[in-house]
């Protein structure tokens, strides 16, 4: 499959792998929005990504630049800085890496997924949720015209086992933000520490519209759990997604309101829909004509 | 109700009845009350569920909500329920129960695909015409007419087993219709379009049905089941069957035809 030419998605910023994906003596090979490219590091550190022509050729050279353990880069001529995401520096959180996970899914989808309350007693029972306390509360969900994101605020859940450092049932309160198409995190609470939010989020890198590398993050308050348990649990959750993800028809997301049928509770999704509506993001969806 | 859309009603019902292609999407038997199979034919993917009652239904693989394949969903409250939010959807197709929220009745516009689906003759049937959101309480099963196999008595059919042929259904079904000698098989009878009866000349000419089913452009199931007025055992029978697939798989190409 030949680059896209939606220009909303060739002007933005996107994860294209995690910092320590490239290195000197090992490129890394992926592709991006049809687009094959090639990271690599010169001895100095300094990184290059680069089309690869349909021929194997080295193209040309793209814009590149690494924050929140990754690697972005832009096809085209950026349309905006690269998000701000204050937490990832923030002191006495734990950079959480949780690994790349292939899905055979449209980003546009997999955000969608991860926006949503009431899958949780059915793809994650027993630790995200649990029949019969399936009810999704009302909440507020905003295009926040200032920062052209999606925000949806005043979200709670009760959970069974909210996070790897969760011991009993809570009500977990979630905020959900959406800074990029294919970018998304939500601040849950933190079972650790009253008045903190746990951090978590993936960036959604699009291979093909209906092909993506997922990486998982979190950004988090937990002074007792291992690295490994924290990347297992958040990986154990993905996976259980993943399984919904693949398995949605048509592949790609459609934007006309009317294609899917929405309730209440699901109106973070249909304000993340109007958002990309907007927007006249195209790539992962099929679009509102 | 007045006898003029009564009239209308039953006029309805017998040219959808006489519209109806029926193909076979699975064996009855396979498919136990509260469980759910993937269907196919050649342009439909379904959801082929049994509720409590022993009905079988037939609904798009589609849920309305987020496209989940509801062939992967469950039943629930004698409802087919989808395993991304747990919807449910009635025999009729309608949404009955949304969890996210358990106090609100789900809008009438909230609908699943239904298709006609039957069992007779030991198989589950269905057809790629849709049915109408229907306001009576009458299973929609009722609108049509049951296929029909000449000759075949019903109750001397003993359901074998379910094979999947990597190889297109019209191949297979020419295949053992112009059979020279390359299976072993005689008195090979087409009785429906999608149903041949014929005997096994390896297996003291055992009589069976063999009923085809397109799955997408390169696969066929292959669903087997005995005329128990020959006598047969069943383990011979369904190893008999899978040396069936097995030459058809080794004889005819694996070309399809198909566009990429």
């Amino acid at each position: 499959m030949a680059k896209t030419t939606d220009t909303v998605a060739l002007n933005d910023w996107h994860a294209i792998g995690c910092q320590t994906d490239a290195s000197v003596d090992k490129p890394l090979e992926t592709k991006l929005l049809g687009q094959r490219i090639r990271a690599q590091r010169d001895h100095d550190g300094a990184l290059t990504v680069i089309e690869i022509n349909d021929d194997s050729t080295a193209g040309r050279t793209l814009r590149v630049q690494e924050n929140y353990g990754h690697i972005w880069a832009c096809l085209g001529t950026p349309a905006r800085e690269l998000f701000d995401m204050p937490e990832y520096n923030e002191a006495g959180r734990r950079q959480v890496l949780c690994g790349t996970v292939r899905v055979k899914a449209s980003p546009l989808r997999i955000v969608e997924n991860f926006l949503d309350l009431g899958h949780f007693p059915y793809v994650h029972p027993g630790v995200l949720g649990q029949e019969p306390q399936t009810q999704v509360y009302p909440y507020q969900a905003t295009i926040r015209e200032d920062v052209d994101e999606v925000w949806a605020t005043d979200c709670r859940f009760y959970q069974q086992q909210a996070a790897m450092s969760a011991s009993d049932g809570q009500e977990t309160q979630y905020m959900y933000r959406v800074p990029a198409p294919y970018v998304t995190m939500l601040y849950k609470t933190c079972p650790q520490q009253v008045d903190a939010w746990d951090v978590i989020g993936l960036f959604a890198q699009p291979l093909e519209e209906d092909l993506c590398d997922v990486h998982t993050f979190m950004w988090l308050i937990d002074e007792t759990s291992t690295m490994a348990q924290l990347i297992q649990f958040q990986q154990m959750i993905f996976l259980q997604d993943r399984n919904i993800l693949e398995n949605q028809m048509p592949k790609c997301m459609p934007l006309n309101p009317r294609a899917e049928a929405g309730v209440q509770a699901d109106i973070m999704s249909a304000t993340y829909r109007r958002w990309l509506r907007k927007k006249n993001l195209q790539y992962g969806a099929i679009a509102h004509r | 109700m007045t006898a003029q859309t009564s009239a209308q009603e039953s006029r309805q019902v017998s040219e959808q009845a006489s519209e109806t292609t029926w193909h076979v999407v699975g064996l009855d038997h396979d498919l136990k009350p509260g469980c759910v199979l993937p269907g196919f034919t050649a342009r439909t993917e379904m959801a082929i569920w049994r509720d409590n009652t022993s009905q079988v239904h037939a609904f798009d693989v589609r849920c309305p909500h987020r496209g989940m394949r509801l062939s992967q969903g469950f039943v629930r409250n004698n409802n087919l329920a989808c395993p991304y939010h747990g919807w449910q959807y009635g025999s009729d197709g309608h949404c009955a129960f949304i969890p996210a929220h358990p106090d609100l009745p789900p809008s009438r516009s909230i609908r699943a695909g239904v298709y006609p689906c039957v069992e007779r003759y030991g198989l589950i049937w269905s057809s790629d015409e849709p049915l109408n959101a229907s306001n009576t309480t009458q299973s929609p099963n009722l609108q049509v007419e049951p296929p029909e196999l000449e000759s075949i008595d019903e109750n001397a059919l003993l359901a074998i087993r379910s094979y999947v042929v990597d190889r297109p259904c019209n191949t297979i079904r020419d295949a053992l219709l112009l059979s020279n000698n390359d299976f072993p098989i005689a008195a090979v009878t087409s009785i429906h379009p999608g149903v041949i009866a014929l005997s096994a000349s390896d297996l003291d000419n055992a009589e069976f049905v063999v009923a085809l089913q397109t799955m997408g452009h390169s696969k066929t199931g292959l669903h087997l089941l005995a005329n128990t007025t020959s006598t047969v055992d069943k383990k011979l029978a369904a190893r008999w069957g899978a040396r069936l697939r097995n030459q058809l798989e080794g004889t005819l190409t694996s070309h399809t035809g198909e566009q990429h």
